[in-house]
């Protein structure tokens, strides 16, 4: 994290990214204390229940974790503003998704006037959980070997680790990867999110 | 229909991602990419599974659960209040059942009245050092760096130490503060973290108020001041915070 200074500092959208970024926990309890009853009433009355909430307010976070380990992030609203757009525009995709609302009743409908969230974003993190739920599904064996391949792990050391000769790790590692491809082409949701 | 995974296909998304494709193979990559949009997709799928390893994205979303489940161990007591108002036809067996239990809790309490957990008990019980990483930017004073590193590494002395010099020049940071008092309270100089903990809180609303009370409460138990520390708990359980259902549950073991 990035310790902050001044009280009239500490609130600023840098040393909150900053502490979204470096995983801290004063900080994520923080954002969680100032917005989560906010994001909750949004759900709430609007079709959703505490878990959707939960998932919501955890997928926005996500996405600006993800968004500030690639680029350098920078608004011009307030971190407020910002985050309950994210909010928003992901619980209208979940529930277009769900096929029971195209529109959402809208709490704070001054907040996000101009407000423009760049829906690659909110799709790269989709994308991202679609592949995971497939990953999850996945027999021990072939998680193990995917997950050292993409650690970028070498051949010879997944064989290693693996217990298996040099070919069969790679026959192995080839079979997990098309599994893996198969299940997540199969899915219902993959066209909807390609990029 | 979908089209075929080919070993070679693989193989070339695994180059690529490793950086270890050869000119030439980059450029078929290229071409491939523009051309083929199942290929395409498919080393999309393992750039972004390797980019999210990378991140830890799992790591991240694994501590934002925990925080969850401290607010999801908040009792809903406004919906209790509700339902009991709305089937009075059952309200004699609530009450009959709230009497029992009191009855019983206070049997058992005379009975067991030595097992109540002490203040330092529940301190040694809920006390965790915060948190797990903390990283500096490149204009930061090198007392602060020292301080931070010497911090994530538990060296709490030298933490402190550095804290001390860049807060003698930078009075009013509220981040070195905060660590200062944690530093003081591993270091068993409570009283001394209990004075920063309550500056900080005396500074109003900032990243490290909740957390700061959290804390100040931790301290008071520490050093045996019960009735601070159950006001402090007091004002924690009326904030609603994520800290509220363990200073609930604390002040259920102070009773």
């Amino acid at each position: 994290m990035q310790l902050t200074d001044k009280k009239e500092r500490a609130l600023s959208n840098e040393d909150i990214f900053d502490g979204i970024k470096h995983r801290d926990r004063v900080v994520l309890r923080s954002i969680y204390d100032s917005y989560f009853p906010m994001i909750m009433d949004l759900i709430l009355k609007n079709s959703g229940n505490q878990e959707d909430a939960r998932d919501i307010f955890h997928d926005a976070l996500t996405v600006i974790f993800e968004k500030i380990n690639k680029e350098q992030l920078s608004i011009s609203s307030s971190f407020k503003t910002y985050f309950y757009a994210i909010c928003k525009n992901l619980w209208l995709m979940s529930l277009r998704k769900k096929k029971t609302a195209q529109k959402i009743n809208d709490l704070n409908p001054n907040m996000e006037d101009s407000i423009e969230i760049n829906e690659q974003d909110l799709l790269y993190h989709q994308r991202y959980k679609l592949y995971m739920k497939h990953f999850d599904k996945m027999g021990e064996d072939c998680k193990k070997i995917l997950k050292l391949f993409l650690q970028g792990e070498s051949l010879k050391n997944i064989a290693v680790e693996m217990g298996f000769t040099d070919s069969y790790a790679k026959k192995r590692k080839h079979t997990c990867q098309k599994q893996l491809i198969l299940a997540i082409e199969g899915d219902g949701s993959f066209n909807e999110l390609r990029s | 229909m979908e089209q075929h995974i080919n070993a070679q296909d693989l193989e070339l998304i695994e180059k690529y991602l490793s950086q270890e494709a050869t000119a030439q193979e980059i450029s078929v990559i290229e071409k491939r990419l523009k051309e083929d949009k199942a290929f395409a997709e498919r080393l999309s799928i393992f750039q972004t599974l390797k980019q999210g390893n990378e991140m830890d994205i799992e790591g991240f979303r694994s501590d934002l659960d925990d925080i969850y489940r401290d607010y999801d161990q908040q009792p809903q007591e406004e919906a209790k209040v509700i339902q009991l108002n709305t089937h009075r036809k059952r309200s004699f067996y609530w009450i009959a059942a709230a009497v029992s239990i009191l009855l019983l809790s206070t049997v058992y309490l005379i009975i067991n009245q030595a097992s109540v957990s002490s203040p330092q008990d529940l301190y040694a019980a809920h006390y965790t050092t915060p948190p797990e990483n903390i990283s500096t930017r490149d204009e930061q004073d090198d007392h602060l760096v020292a301080a931070i590193q010497a911090y994530n590494v538990n060296d709490f002395k030298k933490a402190l130490e550095e804290f001390e010099i860049f807060l003698s020049t930078n009075q009013n940071h509220i981040g070195a503060i905060f660590y200062q008092g944690i530093c003081e309270l591993e270091l068993g100089k409570t009283d001394d973290a209990i004075e920063h903990f309550n500056t900080i809180i005396n500074e109003g609303d900032s990243v490290y108020l909740n957390s700061a009370k959290w804390y100040l409460a931790l301290s008071y138990l520490k050093a045996d001041r019960k009735q601070e520390a159950i006001k402090t708990l007091e004002d924690i359980k009326d904030s609603g915070s994520s800290y509220a259902a363990k200073a609930i549950l604390i002040l259920e073991e102070l009773d």
